[in-house]
């Protein structure tokens, strides 16, 4: 049977997440009756947090910036391609057109000759410049395609490996989310890790959403409704998302999907589609 | 549109942020990129990587700020436990890629030197503090939290025994608070 000095014990460890398995269950337990030992846990966390300044302080691109704020204003945190080429496009008439605007003077026969035949040769060379700087445009679009490709391929392989990893986690929290009467055949599976919250949400049989809506997951606490990430379904009404259980919501809660505005809201406003029993 | 009357304190902010307000946002980005992309470097060892987990974290931070709850500790421990949680996941899904490229750490390169201020004086208290910690505590801490490993994980990494590495974790931590304490109350 332990007591308080045993749990301040582990308030260090658990101040780096380094406790683990039942030590966590049993202090969590702890705190929740014990704001002497919250208090410390709360300082330690802020000493252990400023280990971040042991690193070297480095600058991130200068245009990660703005991409961070185009997610955020469009709640789309996915494919920001776009926004990267215009930077490798100066424009190419800009280049050609002064190398190409000779003079007329005053013509005899070996200049007039001389002229067409520098003429045709700086023609052949701008429409050579031309064809060769549209196939290398093409192929920066091509690399700039493939490369998103190859990064969307990367994100849905790691959430695959993640769901994989999180419902087959011994310790992992999971919970089945049945349709209601507004999609019968719908169900879906939440899994999360108790610890961190970190929460991996699987999908099927949902109808398409209106253009203007989306669906909306739920961590409802004690009455209390918390919104969770917005996400869209293919074409199969299938979808999977990662999002975080915020820590009120990891012992006892009920969660739900419902559809909302696109952009998301703070409190459920639409139809429930999908719910779990109480935990 | 209210550049003239924008919250300053890290706590005004992230409420700021989480009425929605994407400027507050941005002030936080240009107040901790520099510290928080150089955490999340040091725990995913790759710049492109980081990028990545920086943009993650960011998009976590607007979501979540109604989360973080002042009584409970400082903004910038909420937002530096975003950016590391992040960071550690993104480690974990890499696998053995990026504990492979421990090897290879990426070059040093310190920021502009306006936001650098801001920051130098704590990082060179929180420097010195650490110097202090005697190097087999130091390395356990480190451990836990760039490597995000378990008590167990670092004892087998370390080929030490569990109790030991417990007892140089608190050992360590206690250090770390004690010193950051005493160095705070002379600095300022």
């Amino acid at each position: 049977m332990m007591v308080h000095e045993d749990y301040k014990q582990m308030l260090a460890l658990q101040a780096l997440d380094a406790l683990e398995g039942a030590d966590v269950r049993e202090l969590d337990a702890h705190l929740a009756t014990c704001a002497e030992c919250r208090t410390e846990l709360d300082e330690m966390r802020d000493a252990s947090s400023l280990m971040a300044y042991a690193s070297n302080q480095l600058e991130p691109s200068a245009g990660l910036r703005s991409r961070i704020l185009e997610s955020v204003a469009t709640q789309n945190s996915s494919s920001r391609m776009s926004a990267a080429t215009p930077g490798v496009e100066p424009a190419p008439r800009t280049n050609v057109i002064p190398l190409a605007r000779p003079k007329r003077r005053q013509w005899n026969l070996g200049q007039s000759f001389g002229a067409i035949a520098a003429a045709l040769v700086l023609a052949a060379s701008i429409v050579g410049l031309f064809v060769l700087w549209n196939r290398y445009q093409d192929s920066q679009r091509e690399i700039a395609r493939l490369a998103q490709e190859k990064a969307t391929q990367q994100r849905e392989l790691t959430h695959l490996s993640e769901a994989l990893a999180m419902i087959t986690a011994r310790d992992a929290a999971k919970f089945e989310l049945a349709g209601t009467p507004m999609a019968q055949k719908a169900h879906a599976m939440l899994a999360y890790d108790r610890k961190t919250g970190r929460a991996m949400l699987m999908v099927e049989g949902l109808p398409a959403a209106p253009a203007d809506k989306a669906y909306q997951l739920w961590f409802i606490a004690g009455g209390k409704p918390m919104p969770g990430k917005v996400f869209t379904i293919d074409a199969e009404g299938k979808a999977m998302m990662d999002d975080d259980v915020p820590a009120a919501a990891r012992e006892h809660a009920v969660f739900a999907v419902t559809l909302e505005p696109k952009s998301g809201v703070t409190a459920p406003t639409g139809q429930i589609y999908l719910a779990s029993a109480a935990s | 549109m209210q550049p003239e009357t924008a919250p300053t304190s890290d706590n005004e902010l992230l409420r700021a942020v989480a009425r929605g307000e994407e400027s507050a946002l941005a002030q936080i980005y240009d107040r901790y990129r520099l510290i928080l992309f150089g955490l999340i470097v040091r725990i995913v060892h790759s710049r492109e990587e980081a990028e990545d987990v920086l943009q993650e974290a960011f998009l976590q931070i607007w979501r979540r700020a109604g989360d973080f709850d002042e009584s409970r500790g400082r903004a910038f421990t909420w937002l530096v436990t975003v950016a590391r949680s992040r960071a550690l996941d993104r480690l974990r899904s890499l696998g053995s890629r990026a504990r492979l490229a421990e090897a290879a750490p990426p070059p040093e390169q310190i920021g502009d030197a306006a936001a650098d201020a801001i920051h130098s004086e704590q990082a060179e208290v929180v420097r010195r503090a650490l110097a202090q910690i005697p190097v087999d505590q130091r390395q356990t801490l480190f451990l836990g939290y760039f490597e995000g490993l378990t008590q167990s994980e670092i004892a087998a990494r370390l080929g030490a025994p569990l109790g030991t590495v417990k007892t140089r974790m608190r050992a360590g931590m206690m250090k770390l608070r004690e010193l950051l304490h005493e160095q705070k109350e002379g600095a300022y």
